[in-house]
């Protein structure tokens, strides 16, 4: 860096440093809980035959989207198999749950919070539209400084990534819940809290899913590319192949993330579906 | 497990099947690619050319005239901070890299949305493909690129004009498909040509939505052009890729927070041409 140059990020870094001395506890602990959650998965679906894993997820692939989706899920992982990556295709979903998981954990709550109080709504409605207009790009770097390399800032990252569709589509389902049902329980004398879990989250679940599926698609795009730190998977498959100029190595684990993206898609698509009695 | 000599198999057939496609079309490509670059250093050149705070001032009038006083007064800091952080000439060829690939798929989404917006037919199938394209992972689109292109700024071009392709597309259908009908019908009675209803009535009406189009085409170029830091494009996204692999984190708080100006600018000025146009068609 050029000495004579302003320079916000060196400010920014001392701050890094003071936090990483001072307040290493916190950040450990979550990096560590992410670690952790994502080996146990991995090791989860590593550790029964391949065909097996295949066959379960084939079969409830079937039973939430139909026999299509089914059948494109077997194939779809039999060619992650066949082409010797079936356990990058693993960890990658194993890293895709977990963010996903962590994500709805923070967005739905929110999203609830927000729909029902115009105060946290006004805040909200801001920070989504900011971290929607950011490139995923810039939420490695924090991540990245803050825990390092590898598996935890790589999910940590994804996860603050994929909030805003889940919080925005619950916050609306919540929303559009008809006035007259919530008038039904009130005369029925249904407290606030029953008011929310009995009637508004039932009759918002499938813009809920709708979330979910969202999230779970920018949650796959964003851990393939933390596969540039060093989070492994199909991303790191995929760097691998672009920066030795592998193209066969890229190409079959493009092809990969690809199936991958499809079969994602489509069974969270057949859950929202399933889930809204306007469209069965 | 024989699953690895299979995949070694595929590896070999697709890296022979990639030499033999860019050996067979060689010069095609490399005219593609000459042409992408001269597009690429042209923009770049006016974008650096003058100083930059005649650049910065027109954005700042450019923010104002769109999106108000607060907008431009943001754009002014924002781009001075680039400035003084020393990454004028990065962030200039990042815009750089997300103009010409903007224009490249304006060139080719907006036919294709007037046809799919005017055509049944046509509209099913760009549904179909367009679908695709948005379920895959950005990231994948370097993978084909690479392959055929090589390294460098055209084929991060050519995945980033590929990303930004569907809202663009998609967008121009929509707004074509919501002109009211009546207004064609005054048209028509009035003797205009289908050539002339296309481009004074339903074009015209379309402009809002064409422009959100626009909007969310730069939003995802950026996105890209900046991942494509890692394929030899230049630019803020090589600077991040570089500080982040020798932990500079300084630098690369810098860089991301140049991007991250840049989103907002670039987003809040194509945003504002729309809200522009739709107060104006009123």
């Amino acid at each position: 860096m050029e000495p004579s140059a302003f320079s916000i990020g060196a400010y920014i870094s001392l701050l890094v440093d003071w936090l990483n001395v001072n307040a290493s506890l916190p950040f450990d602990l979550l990096s560590s809980t992410m670690e952790g959650a994502v080996k146990f998965l991995e090791t989860l679906l590593l550790w029964p035959p391949a065909f097996i894993v295949m066959g379960v997820f084939s079969l409830g692939a079937w039973r939430i989207a139909g026999l299509q989706v089914g059948g494109i899920t077997l194939f779809g992982l039999l060619f992650c198999f066949a082409m010797d990556l079936w356990k990058a295709t693993m960890l990658t979903t194993a890293l895709v749950a977990v963010s996903t998981t962590a994500a709805l954990m923070v967005a739905i709550p929110l999203g609830i919070w927000s729909a029902t109080n115009p105060f946290v709504d006004r805040i909200t409605r801001p920070v989504m539209d900011l971290m929607q207009t950011l490139p995923p790009w810039v939420y490695l770097i924090p991540a990245v400084i803050l825990f390092s390399l590898g598996r935890a800032p790589a999910v940590i990252a994804t996860a603050v990534f994929a909030i805003p569709p889940a919080l925005r589509l619950t916050a609306l389902g919540i929303r559009e819940v008809p006035v007259d049902q919530l008038e039904v329980g009130k005369a029925f004398g249904a407290a606030p809290f029953q008011v929310i879990w009995k009637i508004q989250i039932p009759a918002a679940i499938p813009s809920i899913m709708a979330g979910v599926n969202q999230c779970i698609m920018m949650s796959l795009a964003m851990v393939v590319l933390a596969g540039l730190i060093g989070a492994g998977g199909l991303g790191g498959e995929v760097v691998r192949g672009l920066t030795r100029m592998m193209i066969g190595v890229g190409v079959r684990s493009g092809l990969a993330i690809v199936i991958l993206a499809i079969i994602f898609d489509r069974v969270t698509q057949g859950l929202v579906t399933r889930t809204d009695p306007a469209a069965s | 497990m024989n699953t690895a000599s299979l995949a070694a198999g595929f590896d070999n057939a697709v890296e022979t099947g990639v030499e033999v496609i860019s050996s067979t079309f060689d010069t095609l490509f490399n005219r593609i690619s000459d042409i992408i670059q001269l597009a690429l250093t042209g923009i770049e050149q006016v974008f650096l050319l003058p100083p930059f705070y005649l650049f910065i001032a027109f954005f700042s009038i450019l923010a104002w005239k769109t999106a108000g006083r607060t907008m431009a007064v943001y754009t002014l800091i924002g781009f001075f901070l680039c400035f003084a952080m020393g990454l004028w000439e990065e962030t200039m060829i990042t815009m750089a890299l997300v103009v010409t690939s903007v224009i490249f798929t304006l060139i080719l989404a907006i036919p294709l949305g007037v046809a799919a917006g005017s055509n049944r037919k046509v509209s099913d199938i760009t549904r179909v493909l367009m679908d695709f394209l948005q379920t895959m992972p950005p990231y994948v689109y370097l993978i084909p690129a690479i392959a055929i292109l090589g390294f460098g700024a055209s084929p991060a071009i050519v995945a980033t004009a590929i990303i930004a392709f569907a809202p663009a597309v998609r967008l121009t259908a929509l707004g074509l498909r919501h002109v009211p009908s009546e207004q064609v019908e005054v048209g028509k009675a009035f003797g205009a040509s289908p050539a002339q209803a296309l481009f004074k009535i339903k074009l015209p009406a379309a402009l809002p939505s064409i422009m959100a189009g626009v909007n969310q085409s730069l939003m995802l170029a950026l996105s890209m052009a900046v991942i494509a830091g890692i394929i030899g494009a230049g630019g803020l996204g090589k600077e991040v890729y570089r500080a982040i692999r020798v932990l500079d984190v300084g630098k690369a708080f810098d860089a991301g927070i140049c991007i991250v100006i840049l989103a907002i600018i670039l987003d809040r000025i194509s945003q504002g041409a729309v809200t522009l146009l739709k107060t104006k068609g009123r």
